[in-house]
């Protein structure tokens, strides 16, 4: 198997944007590339529902057309709100299997453009057509997560707001966040009650946004040593545990294993915080902190950026927004600007980072671990 | 209330061929109608073609299956609260015992 190595990774500042997909994916891709690389022998894109969002199908080919690169084979990963690192996912494969030397990934969403009510009818449509039919929605099953985690170990409704406080203060330091504002406890708590116990800043917004990664099979200063990839049961009724994800657990000790690396051999990871609660249970999913100890961890400051295992220091999904399929690919790009002393006033001392991406309601959940080299 | 078991110990509320633990067929039974929520909430954003709020439990069934489902009355959003579920226009409510 061949060794896989990232290259250029590019961004566009996330948020309400008035441009076309298309026109920020160009923009990440500008970013990304240099005028000495044109050429690549495969594109995959990263985009979870254009059909609806914006209203283009065939998106992969309207992709290769747009960027010039003509005659590239290119082809579009849905993986749900995973779809960022499950392009980058078979991205790696394709090199790793040496078939493809350099392959450019993309990935972005564009979803301002909808009314707030049919964007989260599309969201919902993430769910279990049973679970839907009651009028669940993605924060209506993370509300039951949280409600059910608040009752087994004792977290208040303090204490949860302390997730989106820090991550809003990490997003002041990213320049591509789409909120570079302070938050307080009190702020959270005022906002919008969307579904009970969870206000609207402890849920990711809507955005607009893209990504672009380049891996190769020629030797840079960052590796890819190992991605773990796992399902659980589409329903959440389904399920054995409310307050833990098995689709994190197992995905991460597959990372873990294929790299060789430990949960106490990550030195920064930028995690899936869809919602608050998803801060705490997350690391504790993916084993630096025990069932229950995600909470002390949070109000000890361990996950911040002077802490132990710094975590989201892009302000994650909360600050640094969430266009749904380019948010995996986001987290690929804060680890290697991590790993390459880049990440600027946000920059923690690291050599190996990890990204923790999920799909639906924590069911399609993908791990990846990069390492300097 | 509908469910289906598995040889593989798996149970699901609700009528469902292939068992989503192991793929082997289910066998459809029958539980009883006596339930406890497990986690609730209250939604005020909903999807479009909803009307909020909507109250949501999850209930624990019989031998350990679950089921989502609203809920009538918000007296009765509380874990370990116990009661049955009903069916009206063919969805499942949860309503809560006499206290
Ligand atoms: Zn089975």
């Amino acid at each position: 198997m061949a060794k896989v190595y990232i290259s250029g990774v590019g961004i566009t500042k996330f948020g309400r944007r008035k441009e076309s997909l298309q026109t920020l994916m160009y923009e990440a891709y500008a970013h990304a590339t240099t005028a000495q690389e044109p050429e690549f022998d495969a594109i995959f894109v990263g985009c979870m529902n254009p059909d609806e969002f914006v209203g283009d199908s065939n998106f992969a080919t309207l992709i290769a057309d747009h960027l010039g690169l003509y005659q590239t084979p290119s082809v579009r990963i849905d993986n749900a709100p995973a779809s960022g690192s499950a392009a980058f996912e078979q991205a790696f494969f394709s090199v790793a299997s040496g078939h493809y030397e350099k392959v450019l990934v993309l990935a972005g969403e564009k979803m301002s453009a909808l009314p707030t009510s049919i964007a989260t009818r599309i969201l919902s449509k993430l769910i279990d057509k049973y679970e839907r039919s009651t009028g669940a929605t993605m924060p209506a099953l993370a509300a039951l997560v949280t409600r059910r985690y608040m009752h087994d170990y004792g977290l208040s409704r303090e204490e949860l707001a302390l997730a989106a406080v820090k991550n809003h203060h990490n997003g002041t330091l990213n320049p591509y966040a789409q909120f570079q504002k302070e938050i307080t406890v009190e702020d959270v708590l005022k906002s919008k009650m969307i579904a009970d116990p969870l206000h609207l800043y402890d849920c990711a917004s809507i955005s607009d946004g893209a990504c672009a990664v380049i891996l190769t099979s020629s030797k840079t200063d960052v590796k890819v040593t190992g991605i773990g990839h796992a399902t659980d049961f589409l329903s959440l009724q389904y399920r054995d545990s409310l307050t833990s994800f098995n689709a994190t657990k197992v995905a991460a000790k597959r990372a873990y294993e294929r790299a060789h690396r430990q949960p106490k051999d990550i030195d920064v990871a930028e995690v899936h915080d869809a919602f608050t609660i998803l801060e705490i249970v997350n690391p504790e999913d993916l084993g630096f902190f025990k069932p229950g100890e995600g909470i002390a961890a949070l109000i000890e400051g361990k996950t911040g950026l002077n802490g132990e295992i710094p975590i989201n220091p892009s302000g994650g999904l909360k600050a640094r927004g969430h266009p749904v399929g380019a948010t995996g690919l986001a987290q690929i790009c804060e680890i290697v600007w991590q790993l390459r002393g880049e990440a600027g006033k946000r920059q923690v001392p690291a050599n190996i980072g990890l990204c923790h991406n999920i799909g639906g309601f924590v069911n399609n959940n993908i791990v990846t671990i990069l390492e300097s080299c | 209330m509908q469910a289906s078991t598995c040889t593989c110990g798996k149970i699901v509320a609700l009528n469902r061929e292939l068992c989503p633990n192991c793929g082997k067929s289910m066998t459809a039974i029958e539980l009883g109608n006596d339930v406890v929520v497990l986690t609730y909430t209250t939604l005020y954003t909903v999807s479009e073609g909803f009307n909020a709020p909507i109250f949501l439990v999850l209930v624990e069934l019989e031998q350990g299956a679950k089921l989502l489902c609203e809920c009538k009355n918000e007296n009765d959003l509380e874990i370990g609260r116990k009661g049955k579920i009903v069916v009206e226009n063919e969805k499942y409510y949860f309503v809560g015992n006499m206290k």
